[in-house]
């Protein structure tokens, strides 16, 4: 059971902005008025552009409603929005982003339409109340764990812990993502952080990782061989692995690190309806299940994952807090800056 | 006072066209570098005037270090380029060598090919440990690690040189086609070895033309946002173009880029103004007056050693790194190598269907491209006339405006465009206005360039001739200089046609989620690591721009892309 007992903290205070705008239309009404918008834009960080246009066309096809996917990693989209909104542009109708400090943020800031999704019902009760006022809600989750080249790298030799990335035989054989561009390398450079200290960067930065800003480039860099050993979220590196890349998982001893990525329909969305409805298809069992064949965690219990991949509740698993988030990736994204000079 | 009244009067309505044109020129030059310097002197939240910014900017050893590194890899790049283009050049403009046409085609073929696109190739080609090079010498010469890695300072100089050094070639063979035997000659007959009269006869005649090259190339060089953001940021190497993308990153400081835009700014002026000095020297020792023989020297043997070095140099620029993308652009994973099950479609057919994104940056691209080039050519064209025909006082003002863009590098320029029209009053933000709007006015000196040049080319006594029969102003432009224009100015059009397709420094700054272009998806693609179908987006491009080039070959004929225009 996840607990998010700051957040309920946080709602109170959010009340007297929350509860006004808190609307739970008749779905029928609110799907209507979608189709009338006929249109959405969707700034997605939390999963690879791939993966977001399928989604985005079996929305379609499923509404008639066209959907703009812009993908780009969690601090650049984020970026973008900020950017959109301090110039009163409305472009982006829905954000998912990796970052819960992002949310935290916009939501304080007034920049999220409070909208409670019926689906939210259908969903394990595990995933559901990230925002408890409702600004924001689990969309995703997945598992940062550690990644491999099984072609040249023996099962025995993998690194087994967090730890063992420090080994000297990694040397210019580590690929990140940058903490200050992507929102799963983020939340795992504050575990790093919180469990090892700046010596752990120290250590790292010896042994000249290549830093790319999204974290799908290290995954891309492992599976062509050009690096190694990487940590990265459990789903894309098991979907290339089926494509028949030689990549394979390594759960850490440390634990595994368990991000919840959020998404929510932003102040001035220009197809207000069209986002409420795509937050309803977020949780519905069409778009788990599109999560689910990319070996994502399934939040539906009636969705059940692909064979091979560990239960969360079998493995080892650290859950970062609110304060991990918030606090703690811009805090490290400076630190890796100061540390590897980028 | 009453003669002004009569003045206005008199006036031809033509006047009232050249009075729109120099508001256009203030709203797209000087208006964004005015608000690049205001708002870098302001802080955003007081509104007060501040030096902050800049102590913001500047107060980092980090963001200092970024601005040591560019001038060190410019003066890196600029030296490499020189150690290769000058005697390309002199082996071209001066010798027997063979192949000359196949060498300046190539050279043409370095310099269409987009930068990134090149960093992209040679990311396949030399990294470090799956790049094509170290994959063969750790198979075939048994090598346990890589040689290559292009993720290094000495990568990143490689890359931005083997795309810059046609702009020093250019300049040093235009500078040499001009140098005629006769001063040679008396060096020969004065007993100097062929050696000897290259070193102390050709070189210093042309030396200014090469400084004046190189000062354009290491412009370029620094100016540079593609390859430091694919090759730099992995080589962890800061300089200038990626500070201001982190500038640029939340929290965005529009302010602080600013501030620590202007000292760049102030660097590439400074250069420009040594740069033209230099050229404008170059008339009183080459010039004869006389139309002077100009013989090819004999090299002998060394003639095919001379085609040979020119091909080596075309291999790592052109040749290779084409061969690398068409095989990753059709492949299924670009390590696997060349093999019937490693072919697919399926990377254009994923750019193009699949990804509804890219398949609308191709449409923005070439509309994009077509505005600018068409209104950049309108406006330069107009101003041209008004320059040459002296039909305005301020001529010269006007001129200097048009070609001020050329050294703003395009960050800089996107980040005044950003701070002038992104919001109030404007709100241009994330519109396809605000591109082409910034591409006009960063290809408005290529524009202005070629369109004064070819106005100066037709006689005003055919327009004349208009007037004297009654006609007006506009109706001589139409009748007469347009018609007459045509094919010069296509050839105008094009040379901004092609730079604006492939344009990413000011395009990153101000595309929005509907008005993205290739260069950026690509720049995405490449980010995402998805190398494959970058490479079939990077191959898509280049062959829309060879078709392109192709046709203005055919149309205006073949070295309408190389021609120096001063």
């Amino acid at each position: 059971m996840i607990r998010f007992s700051r957040w309920v903290l946080a709602g109170v205070a959010a009340i007297l902005v929350g509860a006004p705008g808190l609307a739970r239309a008749d779905l029928k009404e609110v799907e209507a008025a979608a189709k009338r918008e006929a249109q959405l834009t969707w700034y997605v960080a939390s999963i690879d552009a791939k993966n977001a246009e399928k989604a985005g066309r079996v929305f379609t096809e499923k509404y008639g409603i066209k959907v703009d996917v812009v993908r780009a990693p969690s601090q650049i989209m984020y970026q973008r929005l900020e950017q959109d909104l301090s110039q009163s542009t409305g472009n982006a109708d829905v954000f998912s982003s990796v970052d819960v400090g992002n949310f935290v943020t916009l939501k304080k800031n007034g920049s999220l339409v409070a909208y409670k999704p019926e689906a939210v019902a259908q969903i394990e009760p595990a995933f559901r109340d990230l925002d408890p006022d409702n600004f924001f809600h689990a969309t995703l989750a997945s598992i940062i764990i550690i990644a491999y080249n099984k072609q040249k790298v023996k099962p025995e030799d993998a690194p087994k812990s967090w730890s063992d990335l420090l080994d000297a035989k990694w040397k210019g054989k580590i690929a990140f993502g940058h903490p200050a561009y992507s929102g799963f390398a983020g939340n795992w450079a504050a575990q790093m952080s919180k469990l090892y200290g700046k010596t752990y960067f120290e250590k790292l930065e010896l042994l000249q990782p290549q830093v790319g800003r999204s974290l799908f480039d290290a995954i891309n860099l492992v599976s062509s061989g050009e690096r190694l050993v990487t940590a990265s979220p459990i789903a894309p590196i098991l979907e290339s692995a089926d494509k028949g890349n030689p990549l394979t998982v390594q759960y850490p001893t440390e634990g595994a690190i368990l991000v919840l990525t959020p998404s929510g329909i932003v102040k001035n969305a220009p197809h207000p309806n069209a986002a409420r409805l795509f937050m309803e298809f977020m949780l519905s069992a069409e778009f788990n299940k599109i999560l689910a064949e990319a070996h994502y965690e399934t939040m539906r219990s009636d969705v059940k994952p692909l064979p091979g991949a560990k239960l969360i509740s079998e493995i080892k698993v650290i859950r970062p807090t609110i304060d991990d988030t918030t606090v703690g990736i811009p805090a490290v994204a400076e630190l890796w800056r100061d540390v590897f000079g980028q | 006072m009453s003669n002004l009244r009569t003045r206005l009067y008199n006036l031809e309505p033509s006047f009232l066209l050249w009075v729109v044109l120099v508001g256009v020129l203030a709203l797209l030059v000087v208006y964004p570098l005015f608000w690049l310097l205001v708002g870098s002197l302001y802080s955003p939240g007081s509104g007060e005037f501040t030096f902050a910014n800049f102590a913001t900017a500047y107060g980092r050893i980090r963001y200092i270090a970024a601005f040591r590194n560019s001038i060190v890899m410019g003066l890196a790049v600029t030296a490499a380029c020189a150690v290769v283009a000058v005697p390309m050049a002199w082996a071209v403009s001066r010798t027997n060598m063979p192949g000359k046409g196949l060498v300046r085609a190539l050279t043409l073929g370095a310099f269409i090919i987009p930068p990134y696109l090149g960093a992209l190739a040679w990311i396949l080609l030399a990294g470090p440990n799956a790049g094509w090079l170290n994959s063969a010498l750790k198979r075939f010469a048994g090598l346990e690690e890589g040689v290559f890695n292009i993720f290094s300072f000495p990568g990143l100089v490689f890359i931005i040189a083997v795309y810059s050094y046609p702009y020093l070639f250019v300049f040093t063979s235009a500078a040499l086609d001009t140098v005629s035997s006769e001063m040679e000659d008396a060096a020969n007959i004065l007993g100097a070895r062929k050696w000897q009269t290259v070193r102390r006869i050709t070189l210093p005649l042309v030396l200014p033309a090469i400084l004046g090259g190189a000062i354009i190339t290491f412009l370029e060089a620094i100016a540079l946002f593609g390859s430091p953001a694919m090759i730099a940021i992995p080589a962890r190497y800061n300089v200038v173009t990626t500070q201001l993308l982190e500038f640029f990153s939340y929290p965005v400081r529009v302010e602080v880029a600013e501030a620590y835009a202007l000292p760049l700014l102030a660097v590439t002026v400074a250069l420009y103004l040594l740069q033209q000095r230099l050229i404008g020297r170059r008339g009183h020792v080459t010039l004869t007056g006389k139309g002077g023989e100009r013989r090819m020297i004999e090299l002998g043997p060394w003639r095919w050693m001379a085609l040979g070095g020119c091909l080596a140099v075309s291999a790592l620029s052109v040749i290779m790194p084409l061969v690398i993308i068409g095989q990753a652009a059709f492949a299924k994973a670009w390590t696997r190598g060349f093999s019937a099950d490693n072919l697919t479609w399926s990377n254009f057919h994923y750019i193009l269907f699949e990804q509804q994104a890219t398949a609308q940056a191709v449409i923005n691209t070439f509309l994009y491209a077509a505005s600018a080039a068409s209104f950049a050519l309108a406006l330069a064209l107009a101003i041209a006339y008004v320059v040459e025909r002296r039909l305005l006082p301020l001529g010269g003002l006007l001129g200097f405006l048009c070609m001020a863009p050329f050294v703003v590098p395009g960050i800089v320029l996107a980040i005044g465009f950003y701070a002038a029209y992104a919001s109030n009053p404007f709100f241009l933000y994330g519109t396809a206005a605000i591109m082409i709007l910034a591409f006009i006015t960063r290809f408005l000196p290529i524009a202005y360039a070629n369109a004064g040049a070819a106005i100066r080319g037709i006689n005003p006594e055919m327009e004349e001739a208009v007037r004297i029969l009654g006609g007006g102003r506009l109706l001589a432009v139409r009748k007469i200089v347009a018609p007459l224009l045509k094919n010069s100015l296509l050839g105008a059009w094009l040379l901004v046609f092609i730079p604006a397709t492939r344009e990413l420094s000011t395009a990153i700054f101000l595309y929005g989620p509907n008005t993205r272009v290739m260069s950026v998806m690509l720049l995405n693609l490449t980010d995402e690591g998805r190398l494959e179908p970058a490479a079939a987006f990077g191959l898509l491009l280049l062959i829309v721009i060879i078709a392109i080039v192709g046709l203005g070959y055919l149309l205006i004929g073949r070295d309408f892309m190389v021609r120096r225009s001063t």
